[in-house]
């Protein structure tokens, strides 16, 4: 502002090319440097995001791709009036809220006796993140074959016990008990690492300042480190949820959304319409269904993590 | 406790019966690391009494009171609070109040919640709390900030509420760690005098840890100074001062420090060479069995005058190369050809900066002395000039050790 009433007032009578080349390269040469970086975001993630959004709105088959119509709601109506849309929305909730809150309970359990140090914690840690790093198609296509109803170890396992064959994926009451297993074995550790590096960062004067104030572990634990790891704890979580809610990897590789319908999570009955039914125009509204339940539940988690603390 | 509280000010704290108040017992500490952080602590605080533990840093006595609050474990001997044995027990059941360095507030309560904590953990009604809180609220000056967190308050205020924290619950003692390291020079100063003040009205027993001998010595009805894990003295500040055990002691204590120079002892120690001149001994200053031979002399910048009068007999002829104005005292700088003390006998970091010799001077065999003069001496820079001093202020030490052969005299009351 000020540059361009100074550049007026001083060239008023000749205002050469320069000053007005220098005066826009004040004004916008900040840009050319950010050029590439938001080129890249229209193109990879705010052109598709609007896209989905556009055609979330059509009738639009795969199967006809010549036909598309403007539908409007009609997908997202549609949607709200399907039982299999709010069967899928009970399974993920299940699923995830189970297995996140058992991730984090059992995370900050271990995160807590990791915390004492003790004679090989060093490498017992570097074991327990392992199933971190094994991708998740892996872990998938591992418990397929280790629970198979046939030749699985845990068959021959639980035959040796006593309990005879038991289908975890084919029995409809232990498929989703199954999969939230297979999460937390394999997520755990995430919130466990999360954990210990929090719990690394609660001053030790203040947890010292409480035994003299004569409190007893238990009581420093909810009266002051649960508050003072809050933060890091609610990044955990909230990765969590989020990551949790597009479960899919190992649904694809085990279950397959079976048997029945109890392991349909919504991520699964996207795929379902976009790339079984073709149904993309409904896959897209389905989609758009499930940021927002994402996003309001995660920011509903984070207000219940963070601002208890701060209206007490 | 309550027995403590009735005690009037003006009254001495240490109450007639000595009751010990804390005891430790050949109490030795190495750390996992192997080093040695304590070697067999002894020493028996009264009841009562305001005890202050100093020394430079790495010196042990953060360790000391850690162990003593049960937040650090011994690896040898024994703790005893008012009579019961607490070496085994952790700090939640010794019945102890400490304030930190760092205040160690907990930032996710507000003062009010900070100052309740301590009696919330013990079960108290809500009633109780409040008049608890209300009280230490008063007497700290606190009243308008119970609704603050911690964050919203000054570096003092922080400090207050840590103290106004360990003083809610009546504690056995109250254990301090540099409380006040962490505040500026004036508000230092204020809160020095006002802790003292607390602990007269309070007489709990209260440990302090410091690494400013000045708060020592203002604070402390009695000083442990240590040095490396060893107790090198425990006695009352004025005794530090005048009657330090060896010449450890005698440099860390008083600012500015000692002045120490090696010097030799005559036969019979009739008399003491310093810088060549010969200093008779009194027959009341000379040491008995003390063989002649290589010493170490010690005399405090405040000893010397300028002007000879019945204390002040002795005299040195000095040419000041640099002095400082304190406005009614100057600090007079002034080399003698006289060899340095050794490094290792003498609190390290100051002994360090004098031992640098500067070139002009790197030749002859000198060290740097500092006299504290009364500003009306109006010496001047390059000017010769002559000092005073008594032999009752003059200390000797064991060449080879730093152990104290003779300390000066008891401050002499003399008609100026």
């Amino acid at each position: 502002m000020s540059d361009s009433i100074s550049t007026i007032t001083r060239g008023s009578h000749h205002r050469s090319r320069r000053d007005g080349w220098t005066w826009f390269a004040r004004r916008y040469g900040a840009l050319l440097p950010m050029a590439p970086g938001m080129l890249f975001l229209v193109l990879m993630s705010i052109y598709p995001t609007v896209y989905s959004l556009v055609i979330s709105l059509f009738r639009w088959n795969l199967s006809d791709p010549t036909r598309m119509r403007f539908g409007g709601w009609h997908n997202y109506g549609l949607l709200l009036t399907d039982a299999t849309f709010w069967n899928a929305v009970i399974v993920t909730f299940k699923f995830v809220t189970i297995a996140v809150s058992l991730e984090l309970v059992l995370g900050l359990a271990i995160a807590l006796l990791f915390f004492q140090r003790f004679p090989g914690d060093r490498f017992l840690r570097a074991i327990l993140i392992l199933p971190m790093v094994v991708a998740p198609v892996v872990v998938g296509l591992l418990s397929r074959y280790m629970l198979n109803v046939q030749f699985g170890i845990v068959t021959f396992v639980t035959e040796a016990l006593g309990f005879g064959r038991v289908d975890f994926f084919g029995e409809p009451d232990l498929a989703l008990g199954t999969l939230i297993v297979i999460d937390i074995w394999q997520w755990t550790p995430f919130m466990f690492l999360i954990m210990l590096a929090a719990l690394q960062g609660v001053p030790e004067d203040i947890i010292e300042a409480a035994k003299v104030d004569g409190a007893r572990p238990v009581r420093i634990l909810f009266d002051h480190i649960l508050h003072l790891i809050r933060y890091p704890v609610a990044v955990a979580v909230a990765l969590r949820l989020i990551d949790a809610f597009r479960v899919y990897d190992i649904i694809f590789m085990t279950t397959r959304g079976g048997p029945i319908d109890v392991t349909q999570t919504l991520s699964w009955q996207i795929y379902d319409a976009g790339f079984k039914s073709l149904d993309i125009g409904y896959a897209a509204a389905y989609s758009w269904l499930m940021l927002i339940i994402v996003v309001v539940t995660v920011t509903l988690v984070l207000r219940l993590l963070l601002n208890e603390q701060a209206s007490r | 406790m309550t027995a403590h509280s009735s005690i009037k000010e003006g009254t001495p704290r240490v109450s007639k019966t000595k009751a010990a108040g804390i005891e430790f017992s050949a109490v030795n500490m190495t750390f996992a690391d192997g080093t040695t952080a304590l070697k067999s602590l002894d020493l028996v605080i009264e009841e009562g009494e305001f005890v202050v533990f100093v020394g430079p840093s790495g010196c042990g006595k953060s360790t000391a009171l850690r162990i003593l609050a049960g937040l650090e474990q011994a690896t040898g001997g024994t703790i005893a609070i008012k009579g019961r044995d607490v070496t085994d027990l952790g700090p939640q059941h010794r019945d102890i109040a400490m304030v930190f360095q760092s205040y160690a507030l907990y930032p996710h309560k507000t003062v009010y919640e900070n100052l309740a904590y301590p009696l919330k953990i013990r079960g108290l009604g809500k009633a109780a709390i409040e008049t608890a809180v209300a009280g230490v609220a008063d007497l700290l000056g606190l009243a308008a900030l119970l609704q603050r967190k911690p964050g919203a308050l000054s570096g003092g205020q922080r400090q207050r509420v840590a103290m106004g924290r360990a003083l809610v619950r009546n504690p056995k003692a109250f254990l301090m760690d540099e409380p006040l390291s962490n505040l500026d020079a004036a508000l230092r100063v204020e809160m020095r005098g006002e802790i003292r003040r607390l602990h007269r009205r309070l007489g709990v027993t209260t440990v302090y840890v410091t690494h400013d001998q000045v708060e020592a010595m203002t604070m402390g009805d009695r000083v442990a100074v240590l040095r490396g894990g060893e107790l090198q003295q425990f006695d009352a500040p004025q005794r530090l001062y005048e009657q330090p055990a060896n010449m450890f002691v005698a440099s860390f204590i008083g600012s500015p420090a000692i002045n120490l120079a090696m010097a030799e002892l005559g036969a019979g120690s009739a008399a003491v060479t310093l810088a060549g001149n010969a200093i008779p001994l009194p027959p009341s200053r000379r040491v008995e069995g003390q063989s002649a031979g290589p010493v170490m002399i010690g005399i405090r910048p405040e000893a010397f005058s300028y002007r000879r009068d019945l204390e002040h007999d002795v005299s040195l002829t000095i040419t000041p190369d640099l002095i400082e104005s304190l406005g009614a005292e100057l600090l007079v700088h002034f080399a003698i050809p006289a060899a340095s003390v050794p490094v290792a006998l003498t609190s390290s970091a100051k002994s360090a900066v004098s031992q640098i010799s500067l070139p002009g001077n790197a030749r002859e065999v000198s060290t740097r002395f500092v006299a504290k003069l009364d500003a009306r001496c109006a010496y001047a820079v390059g000017q010769e000039a002559t000092v005073w001093f008594s032999t009752d202020h003059l200390m000797l030490f064991e060449a080879a050790t730093g152990r104290t052969i003779l300390a000066s005299a008891p401050m002499l009351k003399l008609p100026v």
